[in-house]
């Protein structure tokens, strides 16, 4: 029962998402939106692609000249204020936030919450890396990172598609990203779950390599959401896939990927 | 082309280009920018060829002034920076101003409170949330529209009359492409679903403000923006995945 009204709550969310990514939603859509969207992911990943046609609209005007005296009207305007240092950047301010995209921080911290909250977002290193090794502990930054990524028009979403496609529900999974960062929000869903003594393993391929990023279980309903942080620039890697693997987790692959896929943007 | 010899004693190094940047941008007070063509390269100073030199080995837009360094000499009220500023973005915010608010007047008020804030302000922009244009242009959009809500003034300039620029600096750069590519894209969807979308976006109305605006029901303009844009993104996937 639990799962159909989440499903209904869920095409509801979908039905809203083109609207909310692009600012239109009237108030109670945007709350009743950000209230429901923690039991979504998968909303939140298309909220990503929405956020992208948005920024890409700020780009979409045909390039007019400012007539000529503009600027000296500006700098003169420059030279009548009075003049007063402003401290080095980059210094995080409330306004900044303010301006940047409400909706999108207050989605964000819709998503912060829902992840505070239930603890799936920790992905566990198994390799001893100091970056895997505190990520359980001190990733809230990197949370907040990923968060803001997701409305912020530069994230990317690409697919890991099932190996074997035969079965009825074929597992797949997502990775939202700024390419040009190292933080990244894995969402799988339809994986079974793992049998006692086993996890799943995440590989992202580098020049060839395997490299691996961490293990993970899913819920009874086979899915997840993660944040992890690579060990590279998400761009450097070519592609990536998901094990099965000992508790442990394992320095290579050990088993068939589950999903896997190129890392195109 | 007139050749400024004095700017020839000085090296294709980073030195050479900053002390030329300056030169152009605090005495002409003019656009700076560069282009190579192959080993060749030329410099441009307020549209004016000033420098050029066949020797040319490398020259990438790494050695040009960031925008962070931009921004911290703005932070030191440098005006040459502002200025500097303003002829790399002022074409960009004007043109999003004037598509807002579809008036020359108040697009022009708001392309200078935008760069004033900047003045005043320079420590807004994180570079770590994203690049600068993006953040310029969301304030743009953000200042006109509240400009929109304000003003009783009507829209008055016909945007085709408007000068628009056929060669621009911003050609080769990914997000003007992705805009560009996003306004051909736009023009598929069905009128009915574009205008609304563009209403939302560019004149920043919600569902209602667009029922009340339009005369149409609340769910027609629901299902026509949610239409709209779910096609325009299909269309985008496509697109970008060529």
């Amino acid at each position: 029962m639990e799962q159909i009204d989440q499903s209904s709550l869920c095409e509801a969310l979908e039905e809203l998402v083109p609207a909310y990514g692009l600012g239109a939603a009237d108030a109670d859509e945007r709350a009743f939106f950000e209230a429901n969207l923690v039991h979504c992911p998968e909303v939140a990943a298309e909220l990503a692609e929405y956020a992208a046609i948005k920024a890409a609209l700020h780009y979409s005007t045909p390039l007019v000249s400012p007539p000529a005296g503009l600027e000296n009207r500006l700098m003169a305007a420059v030279q009548a204020a009075p003049t007063t240092t402003t401290p080095m950047l980059p210094v995080p301010n409330k306004w900044t936030i303010r301006r940047w995209d409400v909706r999108t921080l207050l989605t964000a911290a819709a998503i912060l919450l829902f992840i505070a909250s239930n603890a799936f977002w920790i992905i566990r290193s198994i390799q001893g890396y100091d970056q895997y090794q505190h990520t359980e502990h001190v990733s809230s930054a990197e949370q907040a990172q990923v968060l803001a990524v997701v409305g912020s028009g530069r994230s990317k979403l690409v697919w890991l598609n099932a190996v074997n496609k035969s079965v009825p529900l074929p597992p797949s999974a997502t990775l939202t990203c700024d390419p040009t960062g190292k933080i990244a929000l894995l969402y799988v869903k339809n994986f079974p779950v793992t049998p006692p003594g086993k996890v799943y393993q995440l590989w992202m391929r580098h020049d060839g390599t395997p490299i691996n990023i961490g293990t993970f279980k899913v819920d009874t309903a086979g899915t997840n959401t993660l944040i992890f942080s690579a060990p590279l620039s998400i761009n450097t890697f070519d592609s990536a896939g998901i094990t099965i693997e000992p508790a442990e987790g394992s320095p290579q692959p050990t088993g068939e990927a589950i999903v896997r896929g190129a890392l195109t943007y | 082309m007139k050749t400024q010899p004095v700017l020839t004693q000085y090296s294709y190094r980073l030195s050479g280009l900053l002390w030329m940047y300056k030169q152009c941008i605090k005495t002409i007070k003019g656009h700076f920018r560069f282009r190579t063509n192959g080993a060749i390269v030329h410099l441009f100073c307020g549209g004016q060829l000033i420098y050029t030199d066949q020797y040319w080995v490398k020259l990438t837009s790494q050695v040009s002034i960031s925008d962070v360094e931009l921004m911290q000499q703005i932070a030191q009220k440098d005006q040459a920076a502002l200025s500097g500023l303003y002829g790399r973005y002022g074409s960009l915010v004007y043109s999003l101003a004037l598509r807002v608010l579809q008036n020359t007047q108040l697009a022009e008020e708001v392309t200078q409170d935008t760069f004033l804030d900047v003045w005043h302000h320079p420590d807004k922009w994180d570079a770590s949330k994203g690049q600068l244009s993006s953040w310029l242009l969301t304030v743009t959009r953000y200042t006109a529209i509240d400009r929109l809500r304000k003003t009783l003034r009507r829209p008055e300039t016909d945007l085709d009359e408007a000068r628009t620029v056929t060669e621009n600096d911003w050609i080769h750069d990914p997000l003007w492409q992705d805009g560009q590519l996003l306004r051909s894209l736009l023009v598929k969807l069905p009128i009915d679903q574009r205008q609304l979308i563009e209403m939302a976006f560019f004149g920043g109305m919600t569902h209602s403000e667009l029922a009340a605006a339009s005369n149409l029901p609340l769910g027609t303009v629901k299902t026509r923006v949610r239409m709209g844009l779910q096609k325009l993104k299909g269309l985008w996937q496509e697109s970008t995945k060529e």
